[in-house]
């Protein structure tokens, strides 16, 4: 297994208990998603892989994480972005007073030669080429969907084995998402890249990982194969809060759906 | 005639060294929202070290100046290391009121060791002859600053646009986590922030002591000259600093050449006063960089 975590718990500035129990295994090169409504935990569980949880006052209480069999709970983000677990953020996090080119060069920081940074700079143009002719624009002033795909450039600029993307079709349009995931999909496959897809869009998200974990109040409640998640209408319901894809229930139904899946479970 | 045009081309000079040691305030400013009180005293450290090398060991000038701006470069190491690394992620007012107690630690230490006694520098860092034009007269201490801190501009302006490193520490000023999350060393950024911004005093300081003389009052007339600088120029950017340099420069000048003799004292206010009036007009700064804030 390429990341490995165990009954982690995690806990924000001393009081609160946000992670309670969450596991999970990725594989080499897996390509696995990550799901659950609004306030689950999911991307504090990327937070707590990337080690960037400390700089929020986070702190691992319980359990651990292993990547490529070596305990990383304590190390900085800097080391553990150096073994090749890179995150992006949620709402599309970039430095949006630097240039396209000057972010993905960023990502590659870490790269110590020129000659590497050059043709990763070159991959990151061949997935997404819209990006070469807008490499000396400000970040900051790009549609959402340039932005999110530099984001991933920017994750894949740094020799990455792990890539973490906490929700990356957040507020784009349907063709946009679409777009993205699919390019997602393929730097899987061509780059060896193991990918954590945290996802609100859940059928997107299914329909192109292998695996899924879904969560809950700070606990994985459910995994399995993506094929049999998706056909099981009831995580939709009863862990996502969802009905249709995007459509959020009204807080009747969902305290409904708790206590029916307290009874399930 | 003369004197307007004296008074102009001296304001230039003098408006260049503050606008040099406005440059140390941009780069903390820059990096941690860090408003470095302490940098009129560090001004001053600079001028004295410079003082003990060239004038009791009587090195040339231009060899204490670059020994000079490596003690800088320790001091800035040491004030991160023992003062602003321990209160990293703490809110910028309380490091900026860390910044005011390192102020009087400083001031403490020149007068521990320097006292009240004056420096005078033997010569000029760079050897130049006075230059004649036209009428007007510019002498060689005024030129050094004027060209001293018009490369320190440009090297530092090349070094954040262009360099791995200036574009990290760009970056890690947007947003740490984010920089982190790279790979960026956060801390060695402000390390290395400290560094520079310390250096830039340190010129700054042997600079304004070449117009006269080194002083223990010259912490203190430093930062008041180059806060208005800073603030001028918009808090974030090199060039912005140097130009509001020149404007408070050349302000400053005539006051001093036309108001002074009716009214005394009104040349340290009247840089403050316009300040404020821009302000007011203008309240990111003549120079400010455009923020953007959708996203
Ligand atoms: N930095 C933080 N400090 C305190 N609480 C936090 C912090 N970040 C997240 N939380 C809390 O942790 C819970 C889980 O948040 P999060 O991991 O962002 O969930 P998700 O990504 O699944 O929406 C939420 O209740 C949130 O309020
Ligand atoms: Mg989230």
């Amino acid at each position: 297994m390429l990341l490995v975590i165990q009954n982690l718990e995690v806990v924000y500035n001393d009081v609160i208990w946000v992670l309670k129990g969450v596991s999970m295994e990725i594989p080499e090169k897996g390509m696995v998603c990550l799901l659950g409504a609004n306030g689950a935990g999911k991307s504090t569980t990327l937070k707590a892989i990337s080690g960037v949880l400390k700089l929020e006052w986070g702190e691992i209480t319980g359990g651990f994480i292993e990547f490529d069999g070596k305990r990383i709970n304590s190390l900085k983000p800097q080391e553990i972005a150096e073994m090749g677990i890179i995150q992006c953020f949620e709402g599309r996090r970039l430095f949006k007073h630097l240039t396209t080119e000057e972010n993905l060069r960023m990502g590659g920081y870490l790269l110590t030669s020129n000659a590497e940074v050059r043709l990763r700079l070159e991959m990151v143009y061949h997935y997404f080429p819209r990006l070469v002719e807008l490499r000396d624009r400000i970040s900051g002033y790009l549609s959402g969907g340039e932005q999110q795909m530099m984001i991933i450039g920017r994750a894949l600029m740094a020799r990455p084995k792990i890539m973490l993307l906490d929700e990356p079709s957040l507020g784009l349009a349907p063709l946009m998402v679409k777009e993205i995931l699919k390019v997602i999909q393929k730097i899987n496959q061509e780059e060896q890249v193991a990918i954590l897809l945290v996802e609100q869009n859940t059928k997107a998200a299914l329909a192109i990982t292998n695996y899924g974990f879904v969560m809950e109040n700070g606990r994985t409640v459910l995994d399995g194969e993506s094929e049999k998640l998706k056909v099981n209408e009831d995580i939709k319901e009863f862990y996502l809060g969802l009905t249709q894809i995007g459509s959020r229930k009204s807080f009747k139904d969902t305290k409904f759906y708790k206590r029916r899946k307290r009874w399930l479970a | 005639m003369n004197v307007l045009m004296q008074a102009l081309l001296d304001g230039i000079c003098i408006g260049a060294i503050y606008g040099l040691g406005a440059m140390g305030l941009v780069v903390i400013q820059k990096s941690s929202g860090v408003f470095n009180l302490a940098q009129g005293m560090l001004m001053m450290v600079g001028g004295f070290i410079a003082g003990s090398l060239s004038v009791n060991m009587s090195l040339p000038m231009w060899a204490a100046a670059v020994l000079c701006m490596l003690a800088m470069a320790l001091i800035g190491l040491i004030i991160n290391f023992l003062v602003m690394r321990p209160l990293a992620g703490e809110s910028p007012f309380t490091q900026i009121m860390a910044t005011v107690g390192l102020m009087s630690i400083l001031y403490g230490i020149v007068m521990a060791i320097w006292g009240t006694l004056p420096y005078i520098y033997p010569t000029e860092i760079i050897p130049i002859e006075n230059i004649e034009i036209g009428v007007v007269l510019l002498s060689p201490s005024y030129l050094n600053g004027l060209i001293i801190a018009v490369v320190a501009c440009i090297v530092l302006s090349l070094y954040y646009r262009k360099s791995r490193e200036g574009t990290a520490m760009r970056a890690t000023s947007e947003d740490e986590e984010l920089a982190a999350s790279v790979g960026i060393r956060v801390t060695k950024v402000l390390q290395l922030t400290w560094i520079i911004g310390s250096i830039c005093a340190g010129l700054a300081g042997i600079l304004f002591g070449m117009l006269g003389s080194v002083n223990y009052m010259m912490g203190e007339i430093g930062l008041m000259a180059i806060i208005p600088v800073f603030v001028f120029g918009g808090l974030e950017s090199f060039v912005g600093a140097l130009l509001a340099g020149f404007i408070v420069g050349v302000v400053n000048m005539l006051a001093g050449t036309y108001l002074e003799v009716t009214f005394p004292g009104i040349t340290n206010v009247v840089p403050l006063v316009l300040m404020l009036t821009i302000l007011i007009f203008k309240p990111y700064g003549l120079f400010g960089e455009e923020r953007i804030e959708r996203v």
